[in-house]
């Protein structure tokens, strides 16, 4: 992370300066620093957002990536647009963009249409490229910026500072729809969107592309990738801990959720050196931190979790770019070459363990069970997860009584940094909030990592686990919560149902259907109870679909359900027939 | 039944659940998503190259982008485009049918894509076709070698003139894979019936029928430029290894070519696994094994004859499901006329014979008893095509078993080189 004492990106040296408690703590400082660099009245007025000119499907990538990102995050699935003149800076209008950069970002194919992604830039900081006379000039958003047509911006920028995605017409708004459906991880209907051809100058702006860009730069994306994986897959998994859950104890899953979205130095008890010891670490700096000294590590000296987050730095160096095989390949390339830096106890171990996991997917005469109980550790347990499943949906519903807290919490972070952000369909990417949360964690760390300088303002907050919005003593709210979820589920057997009935004779009628009671008038009252233990255990133990969790989480916010995703869209627009699909 | 004994049965059917997915935007190739939009309604304009935009709504789109031909080898993704065209087709409440060439196929597609996919073989179809279009049965020769089955006699077909085509507006859009093995007539005679939208997905390489299109034949009778038709050039499917030990069967049709190899998918290299017949029981273990370690894996187990399949069918189900977690996998066939409800959507264990497989995705393919394959002395291209076709069935592994002291020609066509094919012994 960039510290106050370091230059940044750009060189720029922050000073010290009055807080003006606006955006708030470092961010707010940085920019009083710049502001007392330049005053803030040589420059126009300060734009709160910029617009980039892309083509639809470019946008429909970045919006499954979480990202608002350089043209080298599209990999072979690029097309031209104003990414491409600038690597690794985002170039956004402040004001309408010219009818040249709509050119430029449909001409590769007849298919593509232009579109405009409007990005808020009101929470951040940091430096930043505008043209200027002679090239480019290095400048400090906000202040510095004022009445520059065209910033450039380090990229990227999290998804959840879309404010509004803009399209030519209706037919193209429409078409970019249509063409959301056809993919299984494009969050299109979490983001508004509008049609107004006057958007669409037919002629003048800026040309394309411009004289002067800023030099190139590397971005780092795929351990931010792999960053939204893991928060994803711990978000998921943060119920799933039946010990926990049970005896009313600590809830490993959720606290190593919350460590990770907030990274925080005070990590549960329960959390072993293995998998607790580099989590805030890792979520922090996108990579692991080397073994102390040249010192062989052993079992004793933190050789498994050595092993456990190179392994993660192995699978996140590739997230959602490699395939599972190939991503098991690298697993199995990288166990090869660290069992050569062990003691030779650890070796023995490593290259058993290695080699169990090639034999996989082969005919081994094993199965689960006995690969449990050959190995008894979180991470030789999690890495065989990665060759048993595919998927992290098929992790989520892995079940094996075997497992415990922390080896599924090992296995979330492995699927997770070897799937990435990408590759989750968006029924595991937990709605529009928790998406939000995500992207602007991922796209932090990917600014931390490159040591930019440009922050991004304070993240939305964490999305919090059923586990954690039915723990203690349970409000009206989460009771009818409760009964809600059980319903959804058919959780029949966790629900009591009490029949309040005023003095009378009743006649019990007992048939092969049921029964029921027949008497006159009406009940006093109905009352549903939900046996608490038991919808522990069910919390903790069931696979629960992702539009009952979203419903109940509605619930348990205040409304009355949260709409279904792709509905939640249409109710936030307003008015008006140009707004896109409706 | 208690509550608890019911939750478990849902949670091993769910275990075993597979289905068709919607690929992720990274998955989907620039040309596979050019092919997928071309022509359809809210893509129209996606044919042409710079610059030749279209409007969306449906009425942009050409003549000539209303016919496609996407041919590649094996897995290039030609199924799973056409199910997503399919799809498309069925968003955008576009009149449609899927054709493909037989039951197993039409079984596999409608269970990954869901029961709502309007398709069935195009065999069946184009005999109703046939009936309503001309208001006579579709002629048919007689049957041969026992069979029931009567193959259409295309020349009688041409011969009758159709007293109600089609007009053009209504005509519904045809999505046809695996379409190298229709016959030329089969086509010709839907533009006579006044079919005009076609998408056909095919593949020269592998024809497995006397009577099929070469791709010049598809061009030919639809009407589509050479510059029209579409390539798909990268494996999507195979890893590298797979797709190296595929590529040692390729025959080199130029019309054709083989997939580009996976630059950078690593996978475990394929196995020759020689096994002393005594140790058969304990490969058909370890077979059930592979499945009950991921239930929702399918390994097909892809035999030379029918009494090869019988053998290993018998096999496989007598394997004991105590020492297993998810009990006994579903263990299916497939053969003539016996089509039982294989589910595609479940994972489990096909045991089929070689011919059966074409078109058909395994997540591990285990080529049985290779030895038992019939070798022609003057036609080695043969057992490679057949070979070529079994190999790319696999996504992830491919093993191939051989009884050792089995005398058999197979080995000139097998690489040598332990890179492309391990081989191990199980005695």
């Amino acid at each position: 992370m960039t510290t106050p004492e370091q230059p940044g990106l750009l060189g720029i040296q922050p000073g010290t300066g009055p807080r003006d408690g606006g955006a708030g703590g470092r961010a707010a400082s940085r920019r009083d620093a710049a502001v007392g660099a330049i005053p803030a009245a040589a420059f126009g007025a300060v734009p709160e957002r910029g617009c980039l000119v892309t083509n639809h499907l470019n946008l429909l990538y970045m919006l499954a990536a979480g990202l608002v990102m350089p043209r080298s995050g599209f990999g072979d699935k690029y097309y031209r647009d104003t990414l491409e003149s600038c690597p690794g800076w985002i170039p956004l209008f402040t004001g309408r963009p010219g009818r040249a950069a709509v050119e430029h970002s449909i001409a590769e194919a007849g298919h593509l249409k232009p579109c405009q992604v409007v990005v808020s830039l009101l929470d951040c900081s940091g430096p930043v490229m505008v043209p200027g006379p002679g090239g480019v000039e290095k400048r400090r958003w906000p202040h510095e910026v004022g009445g520059a047509p065209l910033i450039f911006v380090p990229a990227p920028l999290p998804a959840s500072a879309v404010e509004e995605i803009r399209f030519g017409s209706l037919d193209d708004a429409k078409a970019c729809e249509a063409d959301a459906l056809d993919y299984g991880n494009v969050p299109m209907g979490d983001f508004e969107s509008r049609a107004d051809r006057r958007l669409f100058a037919p002629t003048g702006g800026l040309a394309w592309p411009p004289p002067h860009v800023p030099p190139e730069r590397a971005v780092p994306l795929a351990a931010a990738q792999a960053a939204g994986g893991m928060l994803a897959l711990l978000g998921l998994l943060a119920n799933r801990d039946p010990g926990g859950i049970l005896a009313g104890g600590e809830l490993l899953g959720l606290a190593a959720c919350q460590a990770a979205f907030d990274p925080v130095e005070d990590l549960p008890s329960g959390l072993s050196a293995t998998v607790g010891a580099g989590l805030t670490a890792w979520m922090r700096n996108g990579l692991s931190p080397a073994p102390p000294g040249a010192a062989l590590p052993g079992i004793d000296g933190g050789g498994a979790r050595h092993l456990f987050w190179g392994a993660i730095d192995t699978l996140a160096a590739r997230a959602g770019v490699a395939g599972v095989d190939e991503a098991n390949v690298l697993l199995l390339d990288y166990l090869d070459r660290e069992s050569t830096k062990l003691d030779e106890r650890l070796r023995q171990h490593v290259v058993e363990l290695r080699d169990t996991l090639e034999s996989l997917t082969g005919l081994a005469d094993l199965t689960a069970s006995d690969l449990f109980e050959r190995f008894k550790t979180p991470l030789p347990r999690a890495m065989s997860l990665l060759f048993l499943r595919s998927t992290c949906a098929d992790l989520v519903a892995f079940e094996h009584e075997a497992l415990n807290a922390e080896d599924r919490l090992a296995a979330a972070l492995l699927f997770g940094a070897r799937a990435g952000w990408l590759a989750l369909p968006l029924s595991l990417r937990g709605g529009a909030a928790a998406s939000a949360a995500v992207s602007h964690r991922m796209a932090a760390l990917s600014h931390r990592l490159a040591d930019t300088g440009f922050e991004l303002g304070p993240a939305p907050a964490r999305p919090k686990p059923l586990a954690e919005l039915f723990a203690g003593e349970w409000s009206a709210r989460q009771q009818d919560a409760a009964v809600a979820l059980a319903r959804r589920q058919k959780w029949t057997d966790c629900l009591r149902t009490r029949v309040r009935l005023g003095p009378g004779d009743y006649a019990l009628k007992v048939g092969r259907g049921g029964a029921e009671i027949v008497f006159p008038g009406e009940p006093r009252a109905v009352e549903t109870e939900v046996d608490r233990p038991r919808f522990g255990t069910l919390l903790a133990t069931a696979s629960i679909a992702p539009e009952h969790e979203a419903a109940v989480i509605g619930m348990l916010a205040g409304g009355a359900a949260t709409a279904p995703r792709g509905r939640r869209r249409n109710d936030r627009r307003r008015g008006g027939d140009r707004r896109a699909g409706g | 039944m208690d509550r608890e004994r019911e939750r478990e049965i849902v949670r091993v059917l769910a275990a075993r659940r597979r289905t068709f997915e919607l690929p992720g935007i990274h998955e989907l190739s620039k040309v596979a998503e050019r092919a997928v939009r071309r022509g359809t309604g809210a893509g129209a304009g996606g044919g042409a190259g710079a610059g030749g935009g279209a409007s969306a709504g449906g009425s942009g789109s050409s003549p000539k982008e209303e016919r496609t031909l996407v041919v590649g080898g094996p897995g290039t993704g030609k199924t799973v485009l056409c199910l997503h065209r399919a799809g498309r087709h069925r968003r955008l409440k576009e009149h449609y049918r899927f054709l493909v060439w037989n039951h197993l196929l039409h079984r596999a597609s409608r269970q990954l894509h869901g029961e709502e996919l309007a398709g069935e073989t195009w065999e069946s179809w184009f005999d109703r076709i046939f009936r309503e279009r001309t208001g006579r049965a579709l002629p048919r020769e007689p049957a041969e070698g026992g069979d029931d089955y009567r193959p259409i006699d295309w020349e009688a077909a041409q011969r009758v003139v159709p007293t109600r085509p089609l007009v053009p507006a209504y005509a519904p859009w045809l999505v046809i894979d695996e379409g190298q093995d229709m016959p030329p007539q089969f086509y010709r005679m839907l533009v006579e019936f006044g079919f005009t939208r076609f998408f056909v997905a095919a593949d020269q390489n592998q024809q497995i029928t006397e009577r099929h299109s070469s791709r010049q034949d598809i061009e030919t009778e639809l009407d589509i430029d050479a510059e029209d038709v579409i390539i798909l050039k990268c494996n999507y499917r195979n890893s590298t290894p797979v797709a190296k030990l595929a590529r040692a069967f390729h025959t080199g049709d130029p019309a054709n070519p083989p997939p580009d190899l996976p630059i950078d998918r690593p996978g475990p290299v394929p196995l020759l696994l020689n096994y002393a017949p005594k140790r058969f029981p304990d490969i058909c273990g370890r077979i059930v094994k592979l499945v009950d370690r991921d239930p929702r894996r399918l390994v097909g187990v892809i035999t030379p004859d029918n009494e090869t399949r019988e053998c290993y069918l018998d096999r496989l189900r007598r394997v004991d499901e105590a020492g297993l977690d998810h009990g006994a996998p579903v263990i299916e066939t497939f053969y003539g006329n016996h089509r039982p409800d294989v589910r595609f959507d479940e994972g489990g264990i096909l045991v089929i014979n070689a011919q059966a497989c074409k078109g058909l995705e395994f997540d591990v393919a285990v080529l049985a008893d290779i030895d038992r394959h019939h070798v022609s002395p003057t036609d080695l291209d043969a057992v490679r095509k057949r070979f070529y076709v079994m190999v790319a069935r696999a996504r992830e592994r491919v093993i191939l078993l051989r009884q050792r002291g089995v005398e058999s020609r197979i080995e000139e066509i097998l690489p040598d080189k332990p890179a492309v094919l391990q081989r191990k012994d199980l005695v």
